[in-house]
């Protein structure tokens, strides 16, 4: 997804991983197909991207991260949701709801009395 | 899939994998990639094509790795980091709780290393205070002080004169800058009271020998002394701040020194400190009559030689001015012949007649703080073997040899932290202590204080400590067959015998280290008391003493004799006052005169060196005032004076020396002009009691009026204080502009003669004890732990029908036996030893054996005294309870 506002893409990706791992752990593969399932392929996620994303968010704390094996047998790093991670979804999850309803109101005003 | 999400806990914990964080990295970012391709292959797409599209979609692989990478490696870093201040954390928490456990161990510990440390900050920062701080100077190792020996006068370390300095100042090839200086003091006048200042006289490069910059106006130059008539004059910054009141505008002010006018042209800084006393500095006129008299010498010549000259040119360079000064005649054996110059540095002059007793010191704290080591290690193997088990348990359960090593590090680091700081607030009191003592009147001590590179010694020496003792049981913990000890009865691991003999050599040498230091102290003790005990030839209780002097120049010969005869007279009929009389040198106060001497008729015979006597004038009733005895002929009468026969009145010493069984009285003595003989005084000490009698001749102020200022002495059984605001008033009718100063009692100045000597016995006392305590401590320790460990076979004895009191000798014998050991090794020790402390002695050999026997039996009655608790305490066990503990 090509945006010029490099920050609000971060923040956003970054809750869009919180979520998603909060389903259950996963490995960053799996992240991104389930992102792609659930939006019906419309959000396209450079898949690199992500992994930067995954580490930054396990270095503040948010994540787990643990080497485990996939059903194929192949190892695969699994990132999971920490306690204080749920705690930041939430947080950003309502600070998203606060923009979006902000930004709502702006798109269906009745114009300047 | 196996949950990730139990195996929680082992979680990245330890730096990641054996993979690293670049393999690890490359291995998460690989399985993606491979996984697209896979499903991309499965979808119909060829190999080649699944995999660019993979790639493509990945984005820039290299630089993701990398970014990941750095964010990786960055955790890592701070988590090791953040393990090891836990690991620390908890190492600590467990070295307090160990150490609470055992109180006992911990306080004599910490104690001992504080006693130690203590001493040391304390000690060191005396001796750096009087020995090494008191000039902050560039180039101060190049600085010399130029002395004179004149071995056929039997001077040495003497000074030398103007004219002399200004000579050497030419020679450039040795010398950088040369200068001279001497003290001196001044009556100024003008404001208020008259007053007596010091004042240090320069001529040459003085200031720029010591890099001083002025804080105010300007410092004068060579120059302005070479041509004899400038009058200008420095002031330090505490005269300033008194007599200038601090005024910025005090250059160009005048100022009334001896009744001549001088100009103030700057004042130095308050960091320039070549004599703590000086308030004004002027400069030495070289007049021509001055450049005339070369041998008064009387200026002390200092310089800074040239980088790079060696000791040998040193030497040959001031034996080529000494032969100039000859006029290119060699060495001979006349008086001029046999003069040399010498060069000492000049901090080692300034120290003066402290350094023996601050070496003695520092040997002393030296070997306190061996003891105390020698203690505090002892403590540690102790510890160390109570604790095996405990510490092959934990190895057992897989603790680890590192773990257990850094703990037991941290143990001691806490004990030598604990040590070290209490060390240091110890020394810190120590140092006000010494300088309150009123026993003690050392000027260079009102300034101690804690010294920064005395605390950074402290610490290092803390440090070191805590590395030290804790090596050595950590190590042996470490390395220790930890298994078998756990295999083995508690009576110990193998390593027993061993380390019972070196506690039992390292508690023999604590007794032996403290008997010397005892002994030390012993000697001086009783030096102290045969000194105190000394009679110095006169009466000093009840006699007051304060100086007046004249300005030189102001007035003819006579003027000055006049002047004083009228002032003793005047003195002497103050109600109270028994007898008044004036001295030029007075005993125990700064300055001799001292010169040549011949006897009329008594020829220097062949090899007999040359004749030297203490030359002293005196005015009125001087001998009664002092109380020195007439013991043949009489003193010194109204009749005396300018015009008559010149008179002299030798002492007992000279009367003795030279004259043997013949009566003096009617001969003559020649130290300048002939004089006769009319009497004979007692010999006296006049700067130290511990002093050999020095001949003396006495003249008549009178006739021999060769100095402007005297101390006028007074015997009074009054009240000083009345009797000298009478005295001020005398002086004060003869002379307003006059000062009165230096009063003090005689039994003042006598007592203060031995400040150094008490410091030094105090101080060595107080070590002596120090160390006595240290060993007790030390045999108390070491017999506790051999006793503890011998209560199986203690058991067995007592059950085998062993008597309580067998086994109390027995464990007493064994101390007694240790202490003896270390007694015979001390008193060798101190045999050999002693000699160096032979300078410090007065009226006992290093080897008296009173000193010997008490120290040796109080060293003996308090090994007997640390022996008998644990000895009691082996006795009182129950045999049955011996017998069942393993």
């Amino acid at each position: 997804m090509a945006s010029p506002d490099l920050d609000l893409l971060r923040g956003t990706l970054d809750l869009l991983l919180l979520k998603t791992l909060s389903w259950g752990p996963m490995h960053g593969l799996g992240v991104v197909r389930w992102i792609e399932q659930t939006t019906h392929q419309r959000l396209l996620i450079e898949e690199g991207a992500l992994y930067p994303a995954l580490h930054r968010l396990e270095e503040r704390g948010w994540l787990e991260a643990e080497w485990g094996y996939t059903e194929k047998g192949r190892r695969a790093k699994y990132y999971r949701l920490t306690q204080l991670g749920r705690r930041q979804l939430t947080a950003e999850m309502s600070k998203w709801a606060r923009y979006s309803e902000a930004v709502r109101l702006v798109l269906t005003a009745e114009g300047i009395r | 899939m196996t949950g990730p999400w139990e195996g929680l806990k082992r979680a990245f914990r330890l730096p990641l994998g054996r993979r690293g964080v670049k393999g690890e990295v490359a291995d998460e970012l690989a399985f993606h990639l491979q996984e697209r391709i896979e499903e991309l292959v499965a979808g119909g797409l060829s190999r080649e094509a699944a995999e660019a599209e993979a790639r493509a979609r990945f984005g820039d692989l290299p630089a993701i790795g990398a970014q990941v990478e750095q964010i990786d490696r960055r955790m890592v870093r701070r988590r090791t980091l953040g393990d090891s201040l836990e690991a620390l954390g908890r190492d600590a928490r467990f070295a307090l709780r160990a150490l609470r456990r055992s109180p006992g161990f911990t306080l004599v510990a910490v104690l001992t290393l504080a006693l130690g440390i203590g001493a040391n900050t304390a000690i060191f920062s005396a001796v750096h205070g009087v020995l090494l701080r008191p000039l902050a100077v560039p180039g101060l190792d190049r600085l010399f002080v130029i002395q004179q020996n004149a071995p056929g006068l039997k001077l040495f370390g003497g000074q030398l004169s103007p004219p002399q300095i200004e000579d050497i100042t030419k020679h450039d090839e040795l010398f950088e800058s040369f200068a001279g200086v001497s003290g001196t003091s001044f009556n100024l006048t003008g404001s208020g009271e008259p007053v007596r200042i010091i004042g240090v006289r320069t001529m040459g490069a003085f200031f720029e020998l010591f890099g001083v910059r002025p804080a105010l106006g300007r410092l004068y130059r060579p120059e302005d002394s070479e041509n004899g008539s400038e009058r200008v004059a420095v002031l330090t910054d505490g005269f300033w701040r008194t007599w200038g009141g601090a005024d910025s505008g005090v250059v160009g002010r005048a100022i009334e020194l001896n009744s001549r006018i001088y100009q103030v042209i700057g004042v130095l800084p308050a960091s320039f400190r070549y004599q703590q006393t000086a308030q004004v500095y002027v400069p030495i006129a070289i007049t021509p009559a001055v450049r005339e008299r070369r041998g008064t010498w009387s200026t002390t010549a200092i310089g800074r030689v040239q980088p790079g000259i060696t000791p040998e040119q040193m030497t040959a360079g001031l034996e080529r001015i000494t032969t100039e000064w000859r006029g290119g005649a060699p060495r001979s054996s006349s008086v001029d012949g046999q003069l040399f110059l010498s060069a000492r540095s000049l901090v080692a002059a300034r120290a003066g007649e402290l350094q023996p007793i601050l070496k003695l010191l520092m040997v002393a704290v030296l070997l306190v703080m061996l003891i105390g080591c020698a203690n505090v290690a002892n403590l540690q193997l102790v510890r160390a073997a109570s604790r095996e088990k405990e510490l092959a348990v934990r190895a057992a359960m897989g603790s680890g040899r590192w773990p257990i090593v850094r703990q037991l590090m941290v143990e001691s680091t806490l004990v030598a932290v604990a040590g070290g700081g209490l060390g240091i607030a110890l020394g810190a009191l120590a140092i006000q202590a010494l300088k309150r003592m009123p026993t003690i009147a050392l000027p260079a001590l009102q300034d101690l204080h804690l010294d920064p590179s005395v605390l950074g010694f402290a610490a290092a020496v803390t440090v070191l400590s805590a590395l030290v003792f804790g090596m050595a049981p950590a190590l042996r913990a470490a390395r220790a067959d930890l298994h078998g000890m756990l295999r083995e009865a508690s009576r110990g691991s193998s390593a027993g015998p061993g380390r019972n003999r070196l506690l039992r050599m390292s508690v023999a040498a604590q007794v032996a280290l403290s008997l010397m230091l005892l002994l030390g102290a012993g000697l001086l003790i009783r030096s102290l008391a045969r000194l105190l005990g000394t009679d110095p030839g006169f009466r000093a209780a009840q006699v007051i003493t304060f100086q007046v002097t004249l300005p030189a120049g102001t007035l003819q010969q006579s003027g000055y004799a006049t002047f004083f005869a009228r002032l003793s007279a005047r003195l002497g009929a103050i109600p109270g006052v028994e007898a008044a009389g004036a001295v030029n040198d007075l005993p125990f106060a700064p300055g001799r005169n001292s010169s040549p001497f011949r006897i009329i008729g008594k020829p220097v015979a062949e090899g007999e060196p040359q004749r030297h006597a203490d030359m002293r004038m005196v005015e009125g009733d001087y001998f009664k005032a002092i109380g020195i005895p007439v013991t043949r002929g009489r003193a010194f009468s109204a009749q005396d004076r300018e015009g008559t026969q010149r008179v002299a009145v030798i002492d007992e010493s000279l009367a003795r020396e030279y004259f043997g069984s013949e009566d003096p009285i009617g001969r003559s003595v020649n130290q300048g002009p002939d004089a006769l003989i009319v009497g004979v005084v007692g010999a006296i000490k006049h700067g130290d009691l511990g002093e050999p009698d020095k001949p003396t001749i006495y003249y008549p102020y009178g006739q021999a009026p060769w100095t402007t200022g005297l101390y006028l002495t007074l015997r009074t059984a009054r009240e000083p204080g009345a009797i000298m605001a009478q005295a001020r008033a005398v002086v004060a009718e003869l002379d307003r502009n006059l000062p009165v100063h230096d009063i003090r009692l005689m039994q003042e100045r006598v007592d203060d003669s031995l400040g150094a000597r008490r410091l030094a016995m105090l101080v060595l006392t107080g070590f002596a004890a120090l160390a006595l305590l240290l060993a007790v401590l030390g045999v108390y320790g070491v017999l506790s732990y051999s006793t503890s460990r011998r209560t199986h076979e203690v058991g067995i004895r007592l059950a085998l029908g062993a008597v309580p009191g067998d086994v109390v000798r027995m464990v007493l014998g064994s101390g007694l036996l240790l202490a003896g050991a270390g007694l015979v090794l001390g008193l060798a020790g101190f045999l050999l030893l002693g000699r160096l402390l032979s300078s410090l002695l007065y009226g006992v050999t290093p080897y008296d054996p009173v000193t010997i026997a008490v120290g040796a039996g109080l060293v003996a009655l308090s090994a007997a005294a640390a022996a008998w608790v644990p000895a009691r305490r082996a006795a009182r066990v129950d045999p049955l309870t011996a017998l069942r503990e393993e």
